[in-house]
């Protein structure tokens, strides 16, 4: 094989590599899915758009605009199922988040997966009173991982929240936990 | 709903969550007394825990997989390493030789094995204490056995003490082993276990010091014990080279940890040569930080209204319809769709309802009856009660699990949810069962495909240990009803050097896989596999396989194979017979003379821990007659290891260089690299010789591995996922 026979082949495969096709979608070849890990790595997962008060008019349901600090996330969630008292939203991308009172109880999609937990109710949080928080993560082994803290809820006050140019009377209450070597608020 | 109340709990919700996330330490910890130990323990020049070129007391976390890659005076090593149990290690490494001139090569290339066994854990007095074995099974070159104790000092400060043999006990030897003296010399073909050799001959100590100021950095020095002597002319033959200087017996070094799974290091060896390792670890049961399990969440639970509210949406009224269980197979089928999953059959009435599964998506297989009943719960009438979903695979129903309605409606957000589901789920045979009542909307048989680069390797080829070929490969299935399919791939190799090998076979048996290298240089296009399958349940705990065709790349003929395999026993036993012919070197229709009867009969048990055993009797492809002992450790997430190793009445004379077939094998799943649903893996196998003696026939869809994902273990193995 002379050197530009690989080398016009080597392009060839290079094209391919990036065309490869299946006609399972979940029998996406290797290359495929590392690339598609590897561009979410860099651009992110396309959850965010510019949400404005027009918009949130237009929509005619509920929308959550949910923000992760740590991993500079934004993402606007729509409900889309109810369990009793749990509410599902889920993001474009699929990622979901389940609240209970508006605490939450469960994620998908934004790992560590927080697959189930007992948390108070608000009740209890307004009350002040001390209880026990527990985790029930899925581990990197996909074993659940359970994790107790002993936490405390407080009435800071009432406040005014802005909220996309609408202003809302709300009751702000803090929750302190301490668990196995941290604490948190 | 309540969203603006909500928003401000959310995001302190979220913040707890992520801020509260259970951390991994990095180091391995243990409580050693009165003071906790902060060190990690790290890898030598010969990739197996230890200093620099001498090995510690330590062993590597229970599971830890390594790959290990140094270099220093000429000699380079790649090493990979598993903890395949918490006390016992086992390594497998490729060395070369620059510039040695020995055995007629100028770059002399060798294969060796490790394994190593941690006798004594560290206690607060007491050192820990490993007994190991080098190069064990091969040419004997690197060959030395060890006793070693290491012992925290100070919390971040540990010594090594050792005594060698072999190499280890030429530099510095104090007196001879009272077990005898050591042979030496040439172990001709290689390959053996030359225990008669083991802990004899002189003796040296050898011994170091490891400080780990902080979590990333390590500094070590160390007094070795080898000389040497067979790079530096020990021995010497005619022209053979001495590749370094040795000045003195000391070394020292200093290592970075550069990432969760990287280490490098440098070092100064011998008083003349600068030394460079490179380490990969990684515990192949956790995923990585850095690729977490992700992809979209899962339909939720719709839960049915209140019996006594709405007695009417209870109603089994549309039982009455003919054309409702049509109806509700299309719905079905589509929101299966909507998960990554198809809808291979369904039989309902009015409190009951089995759909038969098929999962191309989700490697955790409990996740993938988890979607599976959520998407019934979201499909089908109040009145259904007990949801049935039997996985299929190659059109076998393989295992049945049973849950009510009313406990997934009830746990979808109850705290430890999925306990309490496996508690209250029942995994049974599905082997009786009768045939579902429909078939899939769509008609039966179906058309898969694949169309893609792929990539072929051989390894250890002395002219170029290592050769890649690359090309388009079009693959296909064709299913003429369940368990009846055929499959065909065709490749065409464009790059390469897979057929420039000059390595023609010496073999003085059939040559049934050494003349790989003539495959390799032929087919322009080839016929890779073009078979015909049937695949059956002839009832509780049996499986059956019959594949007809172009079996494999060398092979063609007829395969039959039988598995007996209770879903819930850790015992399986299975017959194979294989009748098949040598294929042309071309791999088009052809066939040359070559024909044999091979098969094997098989015993594989669970030992539980992700420990599996196999032994597989029988007749081989060059007519052989033996036995192969495989030993695996598999995790939850797919991660597998395997060693085997093939006893035949073949010679070591008849066999050639080796003497014996062994090897191992690893297997990694795709979703563990990318964090994303696939049932993908990478898989291969490394041997240090590939000859004819002990030699099987490769065939798609054996049966033990292609069953036990959805057995009652294997099912349970990543619950955790069945809410995912």
């Amino acid at each position: 094989m002379t050197a530009s026979n690989v080398a016009a082949r080597a392009a060839v495969i290079a094209c391919v590599a990036l065309a490869a096709c299946s006609s399972d979608k979940n029998n996406v070849r290797e290359f495929s899915l590392l690339r598609t890990a590897l561009v979410q790595k860099i651009s992110g997962t396309g959850n965010e758009f510019e949400l404005t008060r027009a918009l949130i008019d237009e929509a005619q349901m509920p929308l959550m605009l949910a923000e992760v600090k740590q991993h500079d996330v934004r993402a606007t969630l729509i409900p889309i199922g109810q369990n009793g008292p749990v509410i599902t939203w889920s993001a474009p991308d699929g990622t979901t988040l389940s609240l209970r009172e508006g605490i939450l109880v469960g994620s998908r999609g934004l790992s560590p997966d927080l697959m189930s937990a007992a948390v108070p109710s608000l009740n209890d949080l307004r009350a002040g009173k001390t209880f026990t928080r527990s985790h029930y993560f899925l581990g990197h082994d996909d074993q659940t991982e359970r994790a107790d803290f002993t936490c405390s809820g407080q009435v800071i006050g009432q406040t005014v929240l802005e909220i996309f140019e609408h202003r809302h009377q709300v009751t702000r209450i803090t929750e302190s936990c301490t668990g196995p070597g941290r604490v948190c608020q | 709903m309540p969203r603006k109340k909500t928003l401000a709990a959310l995001i302190c919700g979220l913040t707890a969550m992520i801020g509260i996330t259970p951390t991994r330490a990095q180091d391995t910890t243990a409580n050693s007394g009165h003071r906790t130990i902060q060190t990690r323990p790290t890898l030598n020049f010969y990739g197996v825990t230890g200093l620099i070129d001498m090995p510690t007391a330590e062993s590597q976390p229970d599971g830890q997989f390594s790959a290990t890659v140094s270099s220093f005076g000429g000699i380079s090593r790649g090493t990979l390493t598993f903890q395949a149990f918490p006390r016992i290690s086992g390594s497998f490494r490729y060395s070369r030789i620059d510039d040695w001139n020995a055995s007629g090569f100028n770059v002399f290339y060798d294969r060796s094995f490790d394994v190593n066994f941690r006798l004594l854990d560290e206690g607060r007095y007491l050192p820990s204490l490993l007994v190991g074995l080098q190069d064990f099974a091969g040419t004997g070159i690197s060959a030395a056995e060890y006793v070693v104790a290491t012992k925290h000092v100070l919390p971040r400060v540990k010594v090594t003490a050792g005594l060698g043999w072999g190499r280890l006990g030429s530099k510095g030897s104090f007196g001879s082993s009272p077990f005898g003296e050591r042979s030496g010399g040439s172990r001709g073909l290689g390959g053996k276990f030359e225990y008669d050799e083991w802990f004899r001959g002189p003796m040296a100590a050898f011994g170091g010091i490891e400080w780990q100021p902080t979590d990333k950095l390590g500094l070590k020095a160390e007094l070795s014990s080898d000389a040497y002597d067979t790079e530096r002319g020990g021995g010497r033959r005619a022209g053979q080279g001495e590749i370094f200087d040795r000045k003195t017996s000391w070394n020292f070094g200093a290592e970075y940890q550069a990432g969760e799974n990287i280490r490098l290091g440098a070092y100064y060896l011998y008083g003349s040569e600068i030394g460079l390792t490179l380490q990969f670890s990684a515990d192949p049961g956790k995923r990585p930080d850095s690729t977490p399990q992700a992809g979209p969440g899962p339909l939720p639970v719709k839960v049915r209204p209140d019996r006594a509210a709405d007695p009417d949406a209870w109603s089994q009224e549309w039982t009455d319809q003919p054309d409702a269980a049509t109806i509700l197979r299309g719905n079905v089928a589509k929101a299966l769709a909507t998960q990554g999953m198809t809808l291979r059959g369904m039989s309902i009435s009015a409190t009951r309802v089995r759909i038969h599964l098929g999962n191309t998506r989700y490697d955790a297989e409990a996740q993938a009856v988890g979607r599976a009943a959520r998407v019934l719960t979201r499909t089908l009438p109040a009145s259904v009660e007990l949801f049935e979903i039997v996985p299929m695979v190659n059109g076998m129903p393989l295992s049945v699990v049973t849950l009510r309605r009313a406990d997934i409606e009830a746990l979808e957000h109850a705290p430890g949810n999925d306990a309490a589901l496996q508690a209250r789920a029942d995994i049974g045979d599905a082997g009786s069962l009768a045939a579902p009542d429909m078939a899939a909307p769509a008609e039966t048989r179906r058309l898969s495909w694949n169309f893609g680069p792929y990539l072929r390797q051989s390894f250890f080829d002395p002219d170029k240990p290592l050769r890649l070929e690359t090309g388009l490969r079009l693959s296909g299935q064709y299913d003429l009803s369940p368990g009846l399919i055929l499959s065909g791939s065709i490749a065409h190799p464009l790059a390469g050097n897979l057929d420039n090998s000059r390595r023609l076979s010496n073999s003085l048996l059939p040559r049934v896989r050494t003349d790989q290298v003539l495959y390799d240089r032929e087919g322009e296009p080839s016929i890779e596999e073009l078979t015909a399958a049937y695949y059956t349940r002839p009832g509780d705990a049996l499986y059956g396989r019959m594949t007809v065709g172009y079996l494999e790349r060398m092979y063609g003929g007829i395969s039959g194979e039988v598995l007996w395999k209770p879903v819930t026993s850790p015992l399986a036993l299975g017959v194979e017979v294989n009748y098949v012919k040598q294929r042309d070197f071309d791999q088009l229709f052809g066939f040359r003379t070559y024909d044999v009867v091979t098969g094997h009969a098989s015993a594989y048990y669970d030992f539980g821990r992700g420990y599996i055993g196999q032994v597989d009797a029988g007749r081989y492809l060059a007519r052989d007659y033996g036995t192969t002992l495989t030993l695996s450790r598999e995790f939850a997430n797919g991660w597998k290891f395997s060693a085997f190793a093939t006893f035949t009445d073949v010679s070591s004379e008849e066999f050639g260089e080796g003497s014996f077939d062994k090897g191992i094998r690893i297997e990694i799943p795709v979703s563990w690299i990318t964090g994303r649903d696939s049932r993908n893996e990478f898989g291969t196998t490394l041997r240090p010789v590939l000859r004819d003696g002990g030699a099987r026939l490769h065939v798609q869809g054996r049966l033990y591995d292609t069953v036990r994902d959805y057995d009652k273990h294997g099912l349970n193995s990543q619950w955790g996922r069945v809410w995912r």
